[in-house]
């Protein structure tokens, strides 16, 4: 192993079985051969098995932070589990170079009868603290939580928060040499989060190698040097934080037309409706020619066209189309009345919206158009939701970072 | 960063190209590194009392309840207890505070994995300690049993022999049975169920065919059986040490104590080789 990585994975592999007795037979045979000194070959595949981690290699340094980003079920809690030892691969090798800690599960081990100083002194011991060391960072950890009034009761009475504050605050302070977070920084309120992703960059900034996984691309761009995206078990790509970000929305973007033909026309769920006045009934983009399309080149014009049903009528009704994509909903937000434009009063009836964004100078990737109707008489929002959207992409080089592209004029003059 | 990091390497089967000091080596590091831990997880496990309000007092309750069991017992003649030189009450006693370590043991220790599934399944932590720290409460118990014990030989004027204070040692081989049974059930049960739910049965089979609450018959199938059966030995062994001073069955115990040492090494190391399968099994 290379002194530079703290952790390194060559051709990792982790299987499961579909079908729960199959697998508790399996596990016996596995069991026996083990007990027998013998290997249970766990490199091949038998009846119902499948590879949840297919073949992955990779390798941080030490003192990185590598995100790892995909969709739900591409494997990356299972990655993390491996590499903290909790699951064993069935192929490959995983090399971690020092002290392991997880933040996989947040309070894992909390006992509901003990008080939350009781707790800190057993959830220390789980993640490999000595009594001496506890005892050490003891007042830190009660610092980090902010409940010191309530460390004496048992942390079955805490709130959700308190639970998640003491829990963070003793894994953070366990010092390891390598931290893995599974998703848990999304959970406290703003302040808190913000707290542990100060430590996480002390950690970092002394010498603690982290993998990130977090589908917040903020955290993911504010904190990790390299990204790793998986899909169906296997790595598909590893590099630079912002191309890893567009591979996975592109990658999203597969998915939903693939799983919903008819995603890039409309998502759409009935209970995100303000109102039971309005619905929208297909969202579409058009080209020049007014054909329906799904993606269009870089710098094009983007046309969309909204068809509604209103069921009341609607007085001085504006209109709002916006642009935006995973990291900001609203790159682009336009309004009708921002434009000078007045619908009047409208009726019931089915309407067609037509709204052109003019060569609007979007990065290459995927985005999605929300249509919001506000009804300025009643001051009465009727719709605005992003579950009501619109996918599509943009398509050409993808830069390093940024999402709106335009032409620049450098100068460099030495004074 | 310190260069001089310990590197941990994950292979499939690992612990199989391990030699034998290799894997014991592995394991003893493992268990000293996790005492503290053990005792941890011991104390969250007593801590299940706090919601209850006679609290600890009931390992004090059960023992007395069971004294009570064991009276109406010995005069109903239910069944032949078999000649004693000291009174039922604290034969029976002392014998159920034996049987209870092994079979309150057993049923902690099987279920010890499974209880654990969320800690199991989000943390790398010992898998040994946790198995290990369930038998802490049976320990406790058998602890108050043998105060509940002293306080009969009070009653009934009985002055027990100097064996009484070898008590804690002569229950060791026990233990390790114990703990033996508990490595592999605690295992199997995360895979099957089955193991766990059967258990209480064959504990209560196991405590008929076992002279604990009576004498071991002269003859017939059952003097034969128990001849095989190293919990008898294990038992009634110390108890006739403290109460008369004397066993006629020293060798029994001592062989039975040499194999459920070796059982306890053998076992400790098929769960050693075994165990990284528990989180995806469980």
């Amino acid at each position: 192993m290379s002194k530079h990585f703290a952790i390194e994975l060559k051709g990792v592999s982790k299987k499961y079985c579909k079908n729960l007795r199959k697998s508790m037979l399996y596990s016996i045979s596995d069991i026996a051969h083990n007990m027998l000194h013998l290997s249970s070959h766990s490199e091949r595949l038998r009846d119902n098995e499948f590879w949840s981690l297919k073949d992955v290699s990779l390798a941080i340094e030490t003192g990185q932070v590598a995100g790892l980003i995909g969709p739900n079920g591409s494997g990356k809690t299972t990655l993390l589990k491996l590499i903290d030892g909790i699951f064993w691969p069935d192929t490959g090798e995983i090399r971690t170079r020092g002290t392991l800690g997880a933040l996989i599960s947040v309070g894992a081990g909390f006992h509901p009868m003990l008080s939350g100083r009781e707790n800190i002194f057993l959830n220390g011991a789980i993640l490999g603290l000595s009594k001496c060391e506890i005892q050490k960072k003891f007042d830190q950890i009660m610092a980090f939580s902010e409940i010191e009034q309530f460390l004496d009761m048992p942390v079955k009475n805490y709130s959700s928060g308190m639970f998640v504050r003491l829990g963070l605050a003793i894994a953070v302070h366990c010092r390891p040499d390598i931290l893995l977070v599974d998703e848990v920084l999304s959970l406290g309120d703003q302040l808190f989060r913000n707290k542990c992703v100060k430590k996480i960059i002390e950690l970092k900034n002394t010498g603690t190698t982290v993998i990130l996984v977090a589908h917040n691309f903020d955290l993911i761009q504010m904190l990790c040097d390299n990204v790793y995206v998986l899909h169906e078990g296997s790595l598909i790509f590893a590099g630079e934080t912002n191309q890893a970000i567009a591979q996975y929305s592109a990658l999203m973007a597969d998915l939903r037309s693939s799983r919903h033909p008819a995603a890039f026309c409309l998502h759409f769920d009935p209970t995100q409706t303000f109102s039971d006045d309005i619905s929208v009934v297909k969202i579409g983009l058009l080209n020049d020619q007014n054909a329906t399309i799904d993606q269009m080149g870089e710098g094009e014009d983007i046309t969309v066209l909204y068809t509604i049903q209103l069921n009341r009528e609607v007085c001085q009704p504006r209109f709002s189309a916006s642009i935006g994509n995973d990291m900001l909903k609203n790159i682009i937000w336009q309004t009708n009345l921002e434009q000078k434009i007045e619908f009047g009063n409208i009726g019931p009836g089915t309407y067609e919206l037509k709204v052109k964004f003019v060569k609007p100078s979007l990065s290459p990737g995927v985005y999605e158009t929300v249509l919001g109707v506000y009804d300025t008489e009643k001051g009465e929002n009727m719709l605005n939701h992003r579950l009501q959207s619109s996918q599509f992409r943009v398509t050409g080089h993808i830069p390093l970072r940024g999402i709106i592209k335009c032409s620049s004029e450098w100068l460099l003059k030495k004074k | 960063m310190d260069q001089k990091l310990e590197v941990t390497i994950l292979r499939p089967d690992d612990a199989l190209h391990r030699g034998f000091w290799q894997l014991y080596g592995d394991i003893i590091k493992e268990l000293t590194s996790n005492l503290w831990l053990i005792k941890q997880l011991f104390k969250s496990d007593m801590s299940s009392y706090r919601q209850s309000l006679l609290g600890i007092y009931w390992m004090i309750i059960v023992p007395f309840l069971s004294l009570l069991a064991i009276l109406t017992l010995q005069e109903s003649h239910v069944f032949n207890i078999g000649s004693l030189q000291v009174p039922y009450p604290v034969y029976a006693i002392m014998g159920l505070a034996f049987w209870q370590i092994f079979s309150m043991g057993l049923m902690s220790a099987t279920a010890s994995l499974v209880n654990s599934r969320e800690l199991i399944l989000k943390v790398n932590c010992s898998r040994k300690a946790i198995v290990i720290a369930s038998i802490g409460r049976a320990m406790i118990g058998f602890g108050i049993q043998i105060a509940v014990l002293y306080v009969l030989f009070l009653c009934y004027g009985i002055q027990p022999t100097p064996y009484f204070f070898l008590l804690p040692l002569m229950v060791l081989p026990l233990l390790l049975l114990t703990l033996s049974f508990g490595f592999i059930l605690a295992l199997l049960n995360c895979i099957i169920r089955d193991v766990g739910m059967g258990l209480g049965f064959l504990l209560t089979v196991s405590l008929l065919l076992t002279p604990v609450f009576y004498v071991k018959p002269a003859q017939g199938w059952l003097a034969h059986m128990t001849q095989f059966n190293l919990l008898y030995y294990l038992i009634d062994v110390p108890r006739s040490l403290v109460l008369t001073g004397s066993s006629s069955a020293i060798t029994g115990y001592t062989v039975s104590t040499i194999v459920s040492f070796l059982l306890f090494v053998e076992t400790l190391k098929l769960f050693h080789l075994t165990e990284h399968r528990i989180a995806e099994k469980i």
